[in-house]
């Protein structure tokens, strides 16, 4: 059986007013995807989904713009809010519908309305217990960081959540409190007997010092837990910040001011240039038609004999005595006789207007070559502005980049940040050290006990009372001893199990991409697990790739499910992040093979923003079955299926 | 010597501009970074003249620059302007009617190149657009010389 998710409808919940998705069941393999931007509420699809099966306080952290803390739709606060979670397994044997609303949760199985009794609760920690949810509803970033060394508690807490070791535990602590009871009986028969009191009260008193070290040791745990979570958080918080890269970018603030400066000042010359050229040079090459139209009025009376001037008074005497126009020929009267010779005076007198006339030369306006020359110069003077306003707005750009980077160090405070994780990186160092401390304080009372107990037990065998008392607290303590060796094998089997099917997992489903590699994993005692190569060498403290660990953990996790036999699709929030094109490849295969063996559903940003992870966006469309885009179109913001992109998701048909 | 005033007969003591135009001139010499607005002057009429533009000035105009402090070349530049508005060559001696003609494209030029440089309505860089003006400039170039 595979239980898949069919549809889910989402019902005035955070930003999604109405909503209803549909997964089909794919030919090859079961995989979806969804596709979001950041802010635009991912995380919040995974919430409603949490919401369902386990009301507000499974709820994950979101930066969606979701409304605060409130799930209602911030715009329909007064309007009732439901998710309906639709399940079935492949072969429509089973059908679930969990739907869960303001005021209650209904679990209703294949169509039978739930009677008064019945639990939904119970029933939802059937298919999945809250311990072990985030097994299979995770965001990407969960996987890459699963074996690092503070997951051993909430891994200790999943395992012991699930299966019988936690019962195992229940019967060791009753146990011992039986023991103490029957010790304090026989304590009270051998009132007189010193040495049987000395022993009670120093066995008493070191079961005492252990407990108090075991809750000690809890209590520091809790610390150190809500600590790394804080941590987190400034982490999350600090991502590309530290204080190299805040000197740095300082530098590089400073270097960018200079270099705009120079760059500034090197435009505004060009700038004083180009209107310089054009305001001195440029400006009586306007007159160019002018001056043409002049040259050739000269040129036509330099033909006719009658420029350069002077026109002098023997050619008009000459003109006078002809009695006919040197250029046409054309007999002249009386009148224009009369005018000849009053022109004759007027040019004998000599005033400086034929001089000055002569004086109008074109050449001294235009220059076909000066021009050319001038043009040219303009032209590069345009070309090199240009080249430095394209540099001035890069350079812009990179300041405003890292002004917002400055800022962003300034609105966080990013340098008490800074302090503050250093602060909590020596507490959580110190916790860890009081931790080794305390564990070995608790091994050598442990040990201190058993030695107790062997003297004890010496003692009792020699002193009178009430046989009946010391063989009970003799099956007491045999039967705890044999509870613990249990514990053990049951921790042993879990482990060999996990081992094994991580290690089949892995070869068989990211056989394609890991065939060279072996990987084992332990988990000890105290649940803290550790990967091993195929030599046995420890590959903990970064010498896993980040898709060799996102696979690896993926195929502890499948392992962990069918060992714990939930079924449950894998909803996994952006799995790709921080992964290069190479690694988001094999990550990508892997889930296309693990979607042949079960739903997959991936929430994505869309990658084809990213240019390395074009390819990968497009291979990842085309192997889903349905697709669904969580963005804006014409009708506004929603969920719409990439198929009917037109058509928004919303309640009812699509 | 030949001087503006033997170049030009009668003509007038000052150029004239349009009172409220006082400004552009302001804002161009500025501009364009030039020591006084006669530059101005000498722009706008040479661009006025090549955009065409002849406006007339307004009544009661503002009294600017003497004639007499304008060099030789600059006068010429004047003189062959107005022999191309009138085509005639005793004319563009007429002081009186070459001052005439050059305050009217200037009055034309001035307008056009503050609503090119200075008006807010057109965002374009200063470089763009003197490269447009020179383009226009080097196209006529171009055709007249092939006609």
């Amino acid at each position: 059986m595979a239980r898949r998710i069919t549809k889910l409808e989402i019902n005035n919940f955070k930003q999604y007013h109405k909503g209803e998705l549909e997964f089909e069941q794919g030919k090859v393999g079961d995989l979806h995807l969804i596709v979001g931007d950041n802010t635009f509420g991912k995380t919040n699809l995974l919430n409603a989904l949490l919401w369902a099966l386990y009301g507000e306080s499974a709820l994950i952290n979101s930066d969606d713009n979701g409304g605060g803390n409130d799930i209602k739709n911030i715009r329909h606060l007064k309007e009732e809010t439901s998710v309906v979670l639709n399940l079935k397994d492949k072969e429509n044997s089973e059908d679930i519908m969990i739907k869960r609303t303001d005021k209650r949760l209904t679990f209703i199985e294949n169509g039978k309305p739930p009677t008064k009794d019945s639990d939904p609760e119970s029933k939802i920690k059937t298919i999945l217990p809250d311990s072990v949810s985030k097994l299979f509803l995770f965001k990407g970033e969960f996987l890459d960081h699963f074996f690092d060394n503070n997951k051993n508690d909430e891994l200790k807490e999943t395992i012991l959540g699930v299966s019988k070791l936690k019962n195992l535990n229940r019967i060791k602590e009753i146990l011992d409190e039986l023991e103490t009871n029957y010790r304090t009986k026989i304590q009270k028969e051998n009132k007189t007997n010193k040495e049987v009191q000395e022993y009670s009260q120093d066995i008493d008193h070191t079961k005492a010092g252990i407990k108090k070290s075991e809750n000690d040791l809890t209590k520091n745990r809790m610390s150190k837990r809500e600590t790394l979570e804080y941590l987190e958080g400034i982490k999350q918080k600090l991502a590309g910040f530290d204080v190299n890269t805040i000197n740095k970018l300082m530098l590089e603030e400073a270097e960018i001011r200079n270099l705009k400066e120079v760059l500034t000042s090197q435009i505004n010359s060009i700038k004083n240039s180009i209107n310089s050229l054009f305001v001195k040079n440029f400006a009586h090459y306007f007159l160019f038609l002018a001056i043409k139209k002049m040259n050739t009025k000269v040129r036509e009376l330099q033909e006719k004999g009658i420029m350069p001037p002077p026109i002098n008074s023997l050619l008009i005497n000459l003109i006078l005595e002809k009695k006919h126009c040197i250029v046409c020929d054309r007999r002249i009267d009386d009148k224009i006789v009369k005018h000849l010779k009053t022109l004759e005076k007027t040019v004998s007198c000599e005033t400086g207007h034929h001089v000055n006339f002569n004086n109008l030369n074109s050449s001294n306006y235009f220059n076909e070559e000066t021009f050319k020359t001038d043009v040219n110069r303009l032209n590069e003077l345009i070309n090199d502005k240009r080249h430095k306003d394209i540099s001035l707005i890069a350079l812009n750009k990179k300041l405003e980049t890292v002004l917002d980077n400055l800022r962003k160090i300034k609105q966080e405070d990013i340098r008490n940040v800074i302090a503050q994780k250093e602060e909590l990186d020596m507490q959580l160092e110190s916790m860890s050290q009081k931790e080794v401390q305390i564990l070995s304080d608790i091994k050598s009372s442990q040990s201190d006990l058993s030695i107790l107990d062997i003297n004890y037990r010496k003692l009792l065998s020699q002193t009178s009372g009430s046989k009946i008392e010391r063989k009970k607290l003799e099956i007491t303590q045999k039967l705890k001893e044999e509870v613990g060796e249990i514990s053990k094998r049951v921790l042993k089997r879990i482990s060999d199990e996990l081992n094994n099917n991580t290690h089949k997992n892995f070869k068989t489903i990211f056989k394609n991409f890991y065939k060279n590699r072996d990987y084992k994993i332990n988990i000890n005692e105290d649940f803290k697990i550790d990967v091993l190569d195929s030599e046995g060498n420890s590959l903990m403290g970064g010498r896993l790739a980040g898709g060799e660990i996102k696979v690896l953990a993926l195929s502890f996790l499948i392992a962990l499910s069918e060992f714990y036999g939930f079924d449950f699709p894998i909803i996994i929030d952006a799995p790709f992040t921080a992964l290069g094109p190479d690694v988001a490849s094999k990550v990508l295969e892997s889930l296309k093979e693990l979607s042949k063996k079960k739903q997959v559903i991936l929430l994505t940003l869309p990658l084809e923003k990213e240019e390395d992870l074009k390819g990968i966006m497009k291979e990842l469309r085309e192997a889903a079955t349905t697709v669904y885009i969580i963005g804006e179109n014409v009708s506004g913001k929603g969920i719409y299926r990439s198929d009917t992109l037109t058509t928004k998701v919303r309640g009812g048909k699509k | 010597m030949i001087t503006p005033e033997n170049m030009l007969e009668n003509h007038p003591r000052d150029i004239k501009v349009d009172r409220e135009d006082n400004k552009k001139y302001n804002a161009l010499t500025d501009k364009f970074g030039l020591e006084t607005d006669k530059g101005v002057f000498l722009l706008a009429l040479n661009v006025g003249f090549f955009y065409n533009l002849r406006v007339k000035l307004n009544k009661n105009p503002k009294h600017v620059w003497g004639v007499s402090t304008f060099k030789d070349e600059e006068i010429k530049n004047m003189i062959t302007i107005a022999y191309a508005e009138d085509e005639d060559i005793p004319k563009c001696f007429d002081g009186a009617n070459v001052i005439k003609i050059c305050e009217e494209y200037a009055n034309g030029g001035i307008k056009k190149l503050y609503s090119m440089f200075i008006d807010s309505k057109n965002n374009k860089e200063d470089a763009l657009v003197i490269e447009e003006i020179i383009e226009d400039l080097a196209k006529k170039i171009h055709e007249s010389s092939n006609s």
